[in-house]
């Protein structure tokens, strides 16, 4: 049986093998030359480079700048999470609840904005709000951040069997308490996963400092952008990126780590 | 019990309120009369529309962009097509491995995957043109979301068809092209439809590797807007929308636009 199987199978190596090959090429190799010219003093484009150096991570480690920038960064898109998870809950919970046409509706309007190039939506921002102002990149983050945490929890809030809510009521709890001692709890998983998403693609957010904060806003992105292209400190470039790259991943894993945590300390409650 | 209702119902009219007026704000400033971008608009014309639809600059970025995403979808669509078959049949222990480097691309933020191909792409000044470099870069980026959806129809799918069609004689690349992509069609044509929109709405990229051959659509749309700031952009903006909101809608319809994400 096995052996028969072999033989009418079209998959083959080269399945596996030309899409490797193109994802090497043009993504790892790319990652693997900067995560090596950030330990080398770079001389220019296309110029040999200098020798091995750890001047790069140090001169962004050692200079208290950089720390704020960094700091700002993470501060901005950390409210982002909040203020998406604040605004989302109840439309999520809400748009969970309904059915066929109401539901399609409602779904394409919440998604509207993502499907509309960020150029625009961010334009219209503009002209609402003054560009170059912390509330300008704060709310271009959110807006951008609000439908994908919706999206998120909509499937957690739908999985809630509805029973468990209605034994709640029944048992005399108002609908504050039935929220917060029975509905939170049972989407804390989705809440967890859509705040990291949040915050994760917020920390990364480039075109939104770059057009609200019109300059005047400087975030990990836009310095990166700057010595990548402006001033062609390509190793320094590198060594910014690995250190944003490491950051980002903790940020990302994180909010495993922090529900195992949860997890255990429930555990030895016996809850 | 019937406060915390209106309370609800308020707090969510202005959610759904604030994520829509940015758009109806541009909508309503594409038909003003000012030079200017300003809200509430001034007056009523239509000439910023006839403008968009004869404007070269806009013309030729907006064939650009869709001209590099037809490309980068198509070879992420092949590529990610593949190795989602392959994922699917294998029993690899590396498989676990291989599917964390496909996915990468979307783990691993756009802007240090830009700065590693701006860095990258130098070394080969003169092999690859600047629309290849975009395409190229456009399609590893794709990748994952194609992979995402043609894996997830391909694990609904009953392996029996497949054998069906083999034990009726046919050949495996008959089967393979009348049997088996036929059945996750709705899958492949999920991740082209969410690559092309990534394809296009790309501006990360586009901004470490601009060049002044290829100013894709985003790249124009953001130089009007820092530099004129008219009506014309609303006029493009408010194509846009319908655009956006009618595929949204096709796809929602065909498809169920939660399944994509």
């Amino acid at each position: 049986m096995e052996k028969e199987k072999d033989t009418w199978s079209y998959v083959n190596i080269w399945y596996l093998l030309i899409p490797l090959i193109f994802i090497a090429l043009f993504f790892v190799f790319p990652l693997f030359k900067m995560v090596y010219m950030s330990f080398f003093q770079f001389t220019g484009v296309n110029q040999p480079l200098g020798s091995f150096t750890l001047e790069n991570y140090t001169r962004f480690l050692s200079n208290a700048d950089y720390w704020v920038i960094l700091g700002k960064t993470l501060g901005l898109s950390f409210l982002s999470g909040i203020l998406c998870t604040v605004l989302g809950y109840p439309v999520a919970y809400h748009l969970s609840r309904m059915q066929g046409r109401t539901k399609s509706l409602f779904t394409v309007l919440v998604l509207l904005p993502l499907w509309v190039p960020i150029t625009v939506r961010l334009f219209g921002l503009m002209t609402l709000i003054e560009r170059g102002t912390y509330f300008a990149v704060e709310a271009g983050l959110v807006y951008c951040g609000l439908p994908y945490m919706i999206i998120v929890l909509m499937g957690p809030i739908g999985n809630i069997d509805r029973s468990v809510e209605e034994a709640s009521y029944v048992c005399g709890a108002g609908f504050w308490s039935t929220f917060f001692r029975v509905t939170l709890p049972l989407t804390r998983k989705g809440l967890i996963s859509g705040f990291m998403l949040v915050f994760a693609l917020n920390t990364a957010a480039f075109v939104v400092p770059v057009m609200l904060g019109a300059g005047k806003i400087i975030t990990m992105t836009t310095l990166l952008y700057q010595q990548a292209t402006y001033i062609y400190d390509w190793g320094f470039a590198s060594a910014i990126s690995m250190i944003f790259l490491v950051i980002t991943m903790l940020l990302t894993n994180s909010g495993d780590y922090f529900e195992n945590l949860m997890q255990k300390r429930r555990d030895r409650k016996g809850v | 019990m019937k406060w915390t209702k209106a309370i609800g119902v308020a707090f969510r009219s202005l959610v759904y309120f604030l994520l829509l007026a940015p758009l109806v704000v541009v909508i309503c400033t594409a038909f003003s009369e000012t030079n200017r971008v300003v809200f509430p608009g001034r007056g009523f014309t239509l000439q910023w529309f006839e403008r968009a639809f004869t404007n070269a600059e806009f013309t030729k970025s907006l064939l650009l962009s869709v001209q590099i995403a037809c490309v980068s979808v198509f070879l992420a669509c092949v590529l990610g097509t593949m190795i989602s078959l392959w994922f699917w049949k294998s029993n690899s222990r590396a498989k676990s491995l291989f599917q964390m480097i496909f996915l990468s691309p979307i783990v691993i933020p756009t802007i240090i995957s830009a700065v590693a191909f701006l860095q990258y792409f130098a070394l080969f000044r003169g092999v690859f043109t600047d629309y290849w470099k975009l395409c190229l870069t456009y399609a590893v980026i794709e990748l994952p979301y194609v992979i995402r959806t043609v894996t997830a129809n391909l694990a609904g799918l009953d392996t029996s068809f497949e054998e069906a069609s083999v034990v009726l004689g046919a050949s495996p690349f008959k089967t393979l092209f009348q049997v088996t992509l036929p059945c996750i069609r709705q899958g492949i044509i999920g991740g082209a439809i969410f690559s092309f929109v990534v394809a296009f709405d790309e501006c990360v990229i586009i901004m470490f590797m601009k060049s002044a051959k290829t100013v894709t659509f985003p790249l124009r749309l953001y130089s009007y807007i820092t530099e004129s700031f008219t009506p014309l952009i609303s006029a493009y903006s408010t194509l846009f929308i319908i655009a956006a909101a009618a595929v949204l809608y096709l796809v929602e319809r065909k498809i169920g636009v939660s399944r994509l994400y």
